[in-house]
C-alpha cells in the first residue's frame, strides 16, 4: 500500500510536468494544426537557461534566496517566450499555407537545432542542478513522504492551470483563441488578428513549458541536452490521450500518463516504461482515434 | 525532358559502377552506405510519399532486416544467405499486422503511432528481447562467407549495395507505371474519390507499408553485412526522423528527389567532417531552410507521363 | 424488381434526422431525378447509396442484394459509380491519369505483375490506356490528356469526372448536380452527353437544381424535403403537384448550393 501511494505521488509530480508541457503542444495544435516538435527542446533549453541565471544571480549575492528563485522563473520564462516567438517566425510562419508535412519537417528541424545547439553550448554530458535551490524540507503524512520541491511543483502547476483555464474561458483574448482554434478564416473575418493569437499561444506555451523545464531540473537534478525529446514525446502523448487541441484534456492526460508511468515503473519495469507508454497510446488511438476526451469529427463530403 | 533524365541516370550509374577504382576505402564505405540509405529512403517514400501515410518509424523495418540477419547468423550459426527470404517476408508481415489497425488514423495520429512502434522496437532491442537481440551493444561478429567469398570485403559489399539500389530503382520505376502505383497516389490525394471508383484505401495503405517494409528489410540485410554487426542506435527514432526528412526535403514520390535528399543528408556531412559534432544542428538548419524555400521539396514529382500510344494518333 | 431500390433508409447526424425513411425505386434504363430544396438531404441519399455514409435504418437493394453499410469501394465494384457536387479529381495528375483511375476494377494486373513488368502487365496496361484514349476522344478531352486537372476550367473538369466514372463501365451512374457552375452552352452539351450515356445502356440517377434540365431529361422524379419524400412521379405530374410547388415556393429565397 505504501509503495502504491508513493507511486501515486510520484505520478502526480511527473504528471504535473507532462501536463505543463502538454499544454504547449495542445494550444499550438489547436490553432495551427501543427505538432510543434521544438516545444520539448524549448523545455530542455529552459532548464539550462534557468540554471545559468541561477548561478549568475547567486554569484552576485545581492538578492535573498527566495527572490533569486522567483527571478530565475521570470527571466527563464521571458527567454523561453522569446525563443518560441523566434521559432514561430522563422520556421513556422513561412509554411502556414504549405503542405502539412513540410511544416512537420520544419518543426523537426527547429527541434534538432535547439537540441544540438544546447549540446554545442553546454556539452553532451549531464549537467547537474544544485540541490539547495529550494529548502530541503519534507513532510510525512500517512507514511508518504512529500518534499518541499514536490509540494511546490504540485501547487504551482495547479495554480498555473487554473489561471490558464480562467484566461481561456473568461477573457476576450481567451475567446479569440478559442474562436481561432475552431475556424481561423472566420476568426479573421470577425476582426481577430490571428497572427497575434498565434504569437500569444506560443508565448503562453513557452512560459508553461519553461516552468516545466525548471521543475525537471530542480526535481531530477540531472539534465541533458536530449531531455526535450523524452519529456516532449511523453507530454505529446498526454496531449493526444486527452484529445489534442483540448486544453482540459491535456491536463487530465498529463496526470493520467504520469500515474500510468509511475505505476509501470513501480510494479513492472522501468526499462520498458517507454514501450508501455506507447503501447497504451497506440491501443487508445485504435479504440478512440481522437483521444479519450477528444471530439469526434465527421468529414463533410 | 525524357532524354535529360536518362542522361542523368546514366552518368550516376556509370559513376557508381566505376567508383571503386578510386581505391579510397573511406569513401567506398560512405558511398556503400549512401546506396543502402537511398534504398531505405526510397522504401519509406512508397509509404510516405506515394501513399501519403505519415510513417515516422520506418527505421523499425530497416532494423528488423538487419537483426534477423544477425540473429540467424550469429545465434543460430546459419549461412548469411539463408536469411535472405526472411528479411523480406518478416518485415512485410510485421508491417501488415502493425499497420492494419492504424492506417485509418488522421495524419498526425498515425505519425505518433509509428514513432511509438519505433520506440517499442528500440526498447525491445536494448532489453535483449528473448535473449536474442543482444541488449544495448547489439550483436557483432557476423560471418558473411558464402562459398569461400567474403561478402563484407569493401568492394564486394559495395557492389552488393549498388546492385540493391539498381534493383530498387527498377522496381519503383515499374511501380510508378503500374495500376498499383497510381492507386497509391489516388488514395493519397483523395481517398473518398478513390473509394468511389472501387479502389480500396485500406488495402493500398497496408500494401504500401508491406512493400516499404520488405525493401527496408532487404536494405537492413546488406547493412548488417557491411558492418558485420548491428546495434540499436542505428535503427532508433532519430534515424526514422532523418529518413522522413530526406523524403520531404528531396521531394515526395520523386526518385531523383529522394536520391538528392539522401546525398545532402548523408554524403555532404561526410565532406565537412571537421564539423562532426555540429552535424545534427546543421541537419536541423537544412531541414528548416529547405522547407521554407521549397515546401514541395527540391525536385518535386512530375505527373502526366503517358505511354506513347496514348498521346500519339 | 427494380435495379436499385431504397427501402426506408434513415440517416441521423448527431440527433438530427437528415434522411427520414426514404424509399424509391430506380428501374433499368431510367434517368431518375431527385430534386428538392437546399439541405433537403439529396446528397445524403447519394452518400448512403455509395457507402460513404452508413444509414442507421433501412435497406438499399441493388439487384436483389442489400448493399447498405458496405464499403464504398465494394459498392463501386458492383457497378455503381458517382460524381461529386464539388468535383473530386486527382488535381496534380493529368486528365488521362485521372480517367485511368476508373479502370482500376476492370484492369486485372496484380501488384506483383506490375512490379516485375510481366508480359501480362504490359498487355493489360495497354488495353486499359487504349480504353482511356477512347473515352477521352468521346468526351472531347484528347487535347488535355497530359494537363494536370487542377489547372483546367470548371466545365472541362466536370467532363473529366464523368469520363472517369464512365471508365469504370458502370451499370448505374450517379450524378450529383452535374450542371452546377456550367454555362448555358456547356449545360446543353452535358444534356446531350447524358442522353448518349443512357442510350449506351447505363441507368442514371441524378440530382439537379436546373429544373428545365431535369424536366427534359428524366423519366421519373422523387422530390425530397427535410429528408422525407414528399412526392414521386413523372415530370408532368411533379410540375403540377401542389405539394411540390408549396415546398419550392417556401424556400425560393435560398437557391444556392447546399
Amino acid at each position: 500500500m505504501d509503495i502504491f501511494l508513493q507511486q501515486v505521488v510520484n505520478g502526480l509530480i511527473i504528471g504535473s510536468i507532462y501536463a505543463l508541457v502538454a499544454l504547449g503542444y495542445t494550444m499550438v495544435y489547436g490553432v495551427m494544426k501543427l505538432i510543434n516538435f521544438a516545444h520539448g527542446d524549448l523545455v530542455a533549453l529552459s532548464a539550462y537557461i534557468g540554471l545559468m541565471f541561477y548561478t549568475q544571480l547567486i554569484g552576485l549575492g545581492v538578492l535573498p534566496q527566495p527572490l533569486v528563485v522567483v527571478s530565475v522563473f521570470v527571466l527563464t520564462a521571458i527567454v523561453a517566450a522569446a525563443v518560441a516567438l523566434l521559432v514561430e517566425r522563422v520556421a513556422y510562419r513561412p509554411l502556414r499555407n504549405a503542405p502539412r508535412l513540410s511544416a512537420v519537417v520544419s518543426a523537426l528541424g527547429a527541434s534538432m537545432m535547439i537540441q544540438n545547439g544546447i549540446m554545442l553550448i553546454w556539452g553532451p554530458n549531464i549537467t547537474i542542478f544544485p540541490s539547495d535551490i529550494l529548502p530541503a524540507v519534507s513532510w510525512t503524512i500517512y507514511g508518504i513522504t512529500i518534499t518541499f520541491v514536490q509540494a511546490a511543483m504540485i501547487i504551482i502547476t495547479l495554480v498555473l492551470m487554473i489561471s490558464l483555464t480562467l484566461f481561456i474561458n473568461y477573457t476576450k483574448m481567451g475567446t479569440a483563441i478559442r474562436a481561432s482554434a475552431i475556424n481561423q478564416d472566420v476568426a479573421k473575418l470577425m476582426g481577430i488578428n490571428v497572427n497575434m493569437i498565434i504569437m500569444i499561444i506560443f508565448i503562453v506555451g513557452a512560459v508553461l513549458g519553461s516552468v516545466g523545464g525548471l521543475f525537471i531540473g530542480m526535481y531530477y537534478r540531472g539534465i541533458s541536452f536530449n531531455l526535450g525529446w523524452v519529456y516532449g514525446l511523453n507530454a505529446f502523448i498526454a496531449a493526444i490521450l486527452g484529445g489534442i487541441g483540448n486544453i482540459p484534456g491535456s491536463m487530465v492526460g498529463g496526470y493520467m500518463l504520469g500515474l500510468f508511468t509511475a505505476l509501470i515503473a513501480g510494479y513492472v519495469s522501468s526499462s520498458w516504461a517507454e514501450a508501455f507508454t506507447f503501447i497504451l497510446l497506440i491501443l487508445i488511438l485504435i479504440v478512440r482515434p481522437t483521444g479519450i476526451l477528444g471530439e469526434r469529427v465527421a468529414e463533410k463530403v | 525532358m525524357k532524354n535529360k533524365s536518362f542522361i542523368g541516370y546514366a552518368v550516376l550509374f556509370a559513376f557508381l559502377a566505376l567508383f571503386p577504382i578510386t581505391n579510397d576505402p573511406r569513401w567506398l564505405t560512405v558511398v556503400t552506405t549512401f546506396c543502402i540509405y537511398s534504398v531505405v529512403a526510397l522504401s519509406l517514400d512508397i509509404v510516405l510519399g506515394r501513399a501519403g501515410m505519415f510513417d515516422m518509424g520506418h527505421a523499425l523495418f530497416f532494423g528488423m532486416g538487419a537483426y534477423i540477419t544477425a540473429i540467424m547468423n550469429v545465434h543460430f550459426g546459419l549461412n548469411i544467405l539463408t536469411a535472405l527470404p526472411l528479411v523480406i517476408i518478416i518485415p512485410a508481415l510485421f508491417a501488415i499486422v502493425l499497420s492494419t489497425p492504424i492506417v485509418h488514423l488522421r495524419g498526425d495520429y498515425l505519425l505518433v503511432a509509428t514513432i511509438g512502434m519505433n520506440i517499442v522496437f528500440e526498447q525491445a532491442l536494448k532489453n535483449d528481447l528473448l535473449g536474442l537481440t543482444g541488449g544495448p551493444n547489439g550483436i557483432f561478429g557476423l560471418d558473411a562467407t558464402v562459398f569461400g567469398f567474403y561478402l563484407d570485403d569493401g568492394i564486394t559489399i559495395y557492389y552488393i549495395a549498388f546492385f540493391l539500389l539498381l534493383l530498387t530503382l527498377l522496381l519503383i520505376r515499374n511501380l510508378e507505371k503500374s495500376k498499383v502505383g497510381r492507386a497509391l497516389h489516388y488514395v493519397q490525394e483523395d481517398p473518398i474519390a478513390a473509394e468511389s471508383l472501387g479502389i480500396s484505401t485500406r488495402f493500398y495503405r497496408v500494401f504500401s507499408f508491406a512493400l516499404g517494409a520488405a525493401l527496408a528489410g532487404l536494405a537492413g540485410f546488406v547493412f548488417s553485412i557491411q558492418y558485420a554487426a548491428v546495434s540499436p542506435e542505428a535503427f532508433n527514432f532519430m534515424t526514422s526522423v532523418i529518413f522522413f526528412a530526406i523524403v520531404l526535403v528531396g521531394g515526395k514520390a520523386s526518385i531523383p528527389g529522394i536520391l538528392a535528399g539522401t546525398f545532402i543528408m548523408f554524403v555532404l556531412p561526410e565532406i565537412f567532417r571537421e564539423f562532426a559534432t555540429a552535424r545534427y544542428f546543421v541537419f536541423g538548419l537544412a531541414m528548416v531552410v529547405s522547407m521554407v524555400l521549397r515546401p514541395e521539396g527540391m525536385l518535386p514529382a512530375k505527373y502526366g507521363k503517358l505511354p506513347k500510344y496514348v498521346t500519339e494518333d | 424488381m427494380g435495379l436499385l431500390e431504397l427501402k426506408g433508409v434513415t440517416k441521423v447526424f448527431g440527433g438530427v434526422v437528415a434522411m427520414d425513411k426514404l424509399s424509391f425505386k430506380v428501374d433499368e434504363g431510367d434517368i431518375y431525378g431527385i430534386i428538392g430544396p437546399n439541405g433537403a438531404g439529396k446528397t445524403t441519399a447519394f452518400n448512403c447509396i455509395t457507402g460513404i455514409y452508413k444509414p442507421e435504418e433501412g435497406e438499399i437493394i441493388w439487384k436483389g442484394e442489400n448493399i447498405a453499410g458496405m464499403h464504398p469501394c465494394d459498392i463501386a465494384g458492383k457497378g455503381i459509380v458517382r460524381t461529386f457536387q464539388n468535383i473530386r479529381l486527382f488535381g496534380k495528375m493529368s486528365v488521362a491519369e485521372n480517367i485511368i483511375s476508373g479502370r482500376h476494377q476492370k484492369s486485372k494486373q496484380t501488384w506483383f505483375q506490375g512490379l516485375f513488368s510481366t508480359p501480362f502487365y504490359k498487355k493489360d496496361e495497354k488495353e486499359n490506356w487504349l480504353k482511356v484514349k477512347d473515352i477521352m476522344k468521346l468526351m472531347g478531352l484528347t487535347e488535355y490528356a497530359t494537363i494536370p486537372t487542377q489547372s483546367l476550367a470548371y466545365g472541362i473538369q466536370r467532363r473529366v469526372e464523368i469520363g472517369r466514372a464512365l471508365a469504370t463501365e458502370p451499370e448505374l451512374l450517379i450524378l450529383d448536380e452535374p450542371a452546377a457552375g456550367l454555362n448555358e452552352k456547356e449545360t446543353f452539351e452535358l444534356m446531350e452527353l447524358i442522353k448518349r450515356i443512357k442510350d449506351s445502356g447505363i441507368t442514371i440517377l441524378l440530382i439537379e437544381h436546373d429544373m428545365d434540365m431535369v424536366m427534359q431529361l428524366v423519366n421519373k422524379i422523387t422530390v425530397i424535403n427535410f429528408g422525407k419524400k414528399i412526392s414521386e412521379g413523372d415530370p408532368d405530374f411533379i410540375q403540377n403537384d401542389p405539394v411540390v410547388i408549396e415546398a419550392y415556393l417556401g424556400s425560393a429565397e435560398d437557391e444556392e448550393d447546399e
